[in-house]
């Protein structure tokens, strides 16, 4: 078990270093001069010169390479230009608004997908399952951009429910930074009115994350229920007089589990991406919105710091699951062994 | 009579036709016996027993009565049905480790049988899992109730199988072919422990089985199945010292010779049995039967008295024929 | 009736009237695509300032944006841009993905584990972020978009083809074939191509539904076409600015891109279900 895990960890370092590598690559051969690339597009001819030799951009790619690299190692990101901070600095200012966007979608996506998916697995193929069915396929057809806005369209412009934007309203001092997160900054702060504040600003983002990803998963949860409906120790359960609930909650869930982790895993890819367009959308002050006003000012650092860290971030998750599974599925450990 | 079984029929609609499994099936199973439903794979009989506990699959449509200790328990609110499972009625089946939940300790599922009845509290029914593994005379009970389905061995699943059907004291023991998965010696083991088990928890047990030798064990009654119906049912020893039924004879004769070569079986003795919706008119045995005349194929035989048993057949083996399985 | 716990049951699909339906949708595209300008009734880039953000009507079915453009004519010429943009990427990770797919299944050994790796590195990192970082690199435009999509598709179909490839090289008749000495090529071409095809084209059909939705949101983003191009991302780009007060620049262009992914992955469900085994 111990040796898979190790060899589960080895193989995310090496996802990683891949990963650094193409950005490596991307910064200093794909744009044809890189220097012009950072220096941006009115950058007088000396201004760029200064650039190169500031960046090291005139030494020998490889030279180039290792500096890069063990600059990573440290965890030098490189500067914004935008900003005039370094990344890493960046990064630590913005990561906990996603991350929070992240989990709370996360969360709901799980409950939902889960909720849906035990109603269609009652009674396969009946009025239930097929509306869900219909319903989820389109979902997976909107696009995640043009959803966010519909929502935002309705809830904020017709209803005027919810907020445009942003994760607090503009005019309130937000909570004391204090975890960054700012639900649990508003608990900590004491403060309900804060907390529900910024419930009310995740809302919609998180919304549009889910909607999308929902059919796919509400599918997947609901073929291993349905898989699982099947087996021989439900019929056990059963024949034991335990009631429907029980055999769900009690016998099948953990049973269905490992599938659906599988399912939510490979989702979570799509998650993080999605989390870039909502938080440009919504004006979240995230990683993603940080890389996005930082291309579009041809500032490069933050995009690849953006593709390093969600890298990192799915790595971590798989191996996180990787852990579960034998926890989940005693026959997994078995296997490993 | 502990179970009375009446115009049983179970059916499923399959491409808009109505296809009957178990063809409107009686009998009576007195308290304190052991009955067994014999017949090949398609027969029904696995169809009829779990129709007792209500565990036929959803897509069955289940008519007639079957009352147990004078409760009708045929098409009642699975919640009702739900008290009978498990309290009154233990069920085992034949594949112990698709059985069993993979993902739970053996001890916790036997546990669970009188936590959900509201039998025992937590810890009362943990130690009495671990009395009933020892019980089943499985050795170590302590460890095996907190080992994993797949850690132990087939025969040790099939013991805590029995373990967990019996831990409320159900009187009543549905086996569905509990010996089927299991090797020559441990399938003896096993129905050693059943006639065990049932003699000093006085059960009645309803077994199931495709297994001649399971018979000649443990049986006080028989039931013959065949495509759905009853072809013979009586006394075991009146039955298993002269088969009436042509159909019976021939299972018998094929546990003779299963003795002989291990991995022969009726099939290649008397071809396939026929499957769900191809039953043939009359009676359903005749393209089979050695004994079949015109009549065969074209009337139903009705269920008669016969000797000291009930049989459906037009030409029963005679008394003194030689040879079960040639014209006396 | 030895196991009687429920089989699985066939699930009926809702196909009936889907399918016809999602096929309208795609030959109405395809219409588009060819000859937008029969179809369109107005110029999509000429400006027509006293036009201006008009709402639906007879004369302008889908209104017009802030240079009083007609937008279905837009979104009738965009057409080309962002379909025509998602094909040619699954296309194109389709063919490469296919050949290294066949070939690392054939090869198998070594030369088939290698290949998968580098194909399993593309499955440990969130790939639509990378092809992000990969545009953004390249700078902006529609052929970038293109580029850095192929780049992180095709390994789907390499995996695809290639466990396909193994599966059927293990069938029964594709290995007395073999031992009765038909060459590997001959192999491949009669016993492993078809079937692998009629995976291919399920997944593809599908696969366009969401590069559809991929291209669209990297142009969303800034990263692909220039204004005035019509591509449909980047009209729900422009709307941004107006969409409280011009509900249908918004609501047109996007119910296009919902529509086409959703008629490809009916379709492809629709294949699915035809394909043999």
């Amino acid at each position: 078990m111990v040796t898979f895990l190790l060899k589960r960890l080895a193989w995310g370092i090496v996802v990683l270093l891949a990963v650094a590598v193409i950005t490596f690559f991307l910064s200093r051969v794909v744009p044809a001069d890189p220097a012009a690339f950072l220096a941006g597009q009115n950058a007088s001819e000396e201004t760029v010169q200064r650039i190169r030799a500031e960046h090291g951009l005139d030494r020998p790619l490889a030279e180039q390479f290792v500096s890069y690299m063990v600059g990573l190692a440290q965890g030098d990101l490189g500067e914004s230009i935008r900003t005039r901070r370094s990344v890493t600095a960046d990064l630590a200012q913005y990561l906990p608004a996603t991350i929070e966007l992240l989990l709370v979608s996360f969360l709901l996506y799980v409950i939902v997908s889960f909720t849906l998916a035990v109603q269609a697995a009652k009674r396969p193929g009946g009025l239930v399952d097929g509306t869900i069915r219909l319903i989820t396929m389109v979902g997976t057809g909107i696009p995640v951009f043009w959803l966010g806005m519909t929502l935002q369209f309705f809830f904020f412009y017709k209803l005027q429910w919810l907020p445009l934007g942003a994760r607090f309203p503009i005019r309130d001092t937000p909570p004391e930074v204090v975890t960054g997160f700012i639900l649990v900054d508003a608990l900590l702060m004491g403060s309900l009115a804060a907390f529900f504040a910024a419930l009310k600003h995740l809302a919609l983002p998180a919304a549009t994350v889910v909607i999308n990803l929902l059919a796919v998963g509400t599918r997947l949860s609901r073929a291993a229920l349905i898989e699982e409906q099947g087996r021989l120790y439900v019929r056990t359960a059963r024949g034991k007089g335990l009631g429907p609930r029980r055999i769900l909650y009690k016998h099948m869930l953990r049973n269905a589990l490992s599938p659906i982790l599988t399912a939510t895993t490979m989702q979570f890819g799509y998650m993080i991406s999605w989390i870039i367009l909502v938080e440009v959308i919504f004006d979240w002050p995230g990683i993603g919105l940080y890389a996005y006003q930082s291309f579009q000012v041809f500032d490069y650092s933050p995009v690849i710091a953006l593709a390093l860290v969600s890298t990192a971030g799915f790595v971590i998750i798989n191996l996180a699951m990787d852990v579960l599974y034998p926890i989940i599925d005693p026959r997994v450990q078995s296997v490993g062994q | 009579m502990i179970l009375s079984v009446r115009d049983l029929a179970v059916s499923f609609r399959r491409d808009g036709q109505e296809l009957t499994a178990v063809d409107h099936i009686s009998f009576d199973v007195a308290e304190g016996e052991t009955f067994i439903i014999i017949g090949e794979s398609g027969s029904g009989k696995s169809l009829t027993g779990m129709s007792i506990a209500g565990l036929q699959p959803q897509a069955a449509s289940v008519s007639g009565s079957i009352t147990f200790k004078g409760r009708e328990l045929l098409n009642r609110p699975d919640a009702e049905l739900r008290r009978v499972r498990g309290r009154e009625v233990g069920l085992i089946y034949q594949d112990p480790l698709g059985s069993l939940n993979p993902v739970w300790p053996v001890g916790d599922q036997i546990a669970e049988a009188l936590t959900a009845h509201g039998l025992l509290g937590r810890a009362e029914a943990a130690r009495r899992a671990v009395e009933m593994l020892d019980r089943v005379h499985i050795p170590d009970p302590r460890r095996v109730a907190q080992a994993y389905p797949h850690e132990i061995s087939g025969g040790m699943r099939q013991r805590a199988m029995i373990a967990m059907a019996l831990a409320a004291s159900p009187s009543l023991l549905i086996a569905d072919e509990p010996t089927t998965a299991l090797d020559v010696t441990i399938k003896a083991q096993m129905l050693e422990l059943l006639s065990e088990l049932k003699r000093e928890l006085s059960l009645t047990v309803v077994l199931i089985t495709h297994d001649m030798g399971v018979v000649a064990e443990v049986a006080d009654r028989i039931l013959v199945m065949y495509a759905g119906r009853i072809a013979e049912i009586g006394d075991a020893d009146a039955i298993m010292q002269r088969p009436s039924h042509p159909y019976t004879a021939a299972l018998m004769a094929s546990a003779m010779i299963s003795e002989a070569r291990p991995k022969q079986d009726l099939d290649a003795i008397l071809g396939g049995a026929p499957g769900l919706g191809a039953f043939p008119s009359g009676c359903r045995f005749h393209p089979r039967c050695a004994r079949a005349r015109d009549d065969c194929s074209r009337v139903d035989p009705p269920r008669r008295p016969w000797g000291a048993v009930e049989l459906a057949c037009h030409h029963p083996v005679a008394a003194d024929a030689t040879h079960p399985l040639v014209e006396a | 009736m030895s196991v009687l716990a429920e089989p699985p049951r066939r699930i009926p699909r809702p196909r009936g009237v889907l399918t016809p339906l999602a096929l309208l949708i795609v030959a109405a595209l395809a219409a588009f695509t060819m000859l937008p300008s029969l179809i369109a009734p107005y110029d999509p880039i000429a400006l027509a300032m006293s036009d201006r953000l008009k709402p639906p009507s007879l004369e302008h079915l889908f209104g017009t944006d802030e240079g009083g453009r007609d937008i279905f004519s837009r979104v009738v010429h965009g057409t080309r841009y962002s379909l025509g943009v998602a094909i040619v990427i699954v296309f194109f990770s389709a063919l490469f993905g296919v050949i290294y797919g066949a070939v690392s299944g054939m090869a198998r050994g070594w030369v088939d584990n290698v290949l998968m790796r580098i194909v399993d590195l593309f499955f440990g990192f969130p790939a639509l972020v990378l092809a992000l970082a990969v545009a953004a690199a390249m700078g902006r435009g529609l052929d970038s978009v293109a580029l850095s999509l192929a780049v992180i598709w095709w390994p789907g179909y390499a995996r695809l083809v290639r466990g396909e490839v193994l599966r059927l090289r293990e069938r029964p008749h594709v290995e007395s074939a073999r031992a009765l000495g038909v060459s590997e090529l001959t192999i491949l071409r009669r016993h492993i191509i078809p079937f692998v095809t009629q995976e291919v084209n399920v997944r593809v059909t599908t696969d366009i539904g969401f590069a559809l939705v991929a291209v669209t949101a990297l142009s969303f983003l800034g990263l692909g076409a220039n204004s005035p191009t019509p591509e449909w991302g980047l009209l729900i780009r422009d709307s941004r600015s107006y969409f409280g007060s011009a509900w249908w620049y918004l609501v047109f262009p996007g119910t296009m891109i919902m529509l086409t992914a959703t008629a490809f992955s009916i379709i492809g469900d629709a294949l699915a279900s035809r394909r043999s085994a």
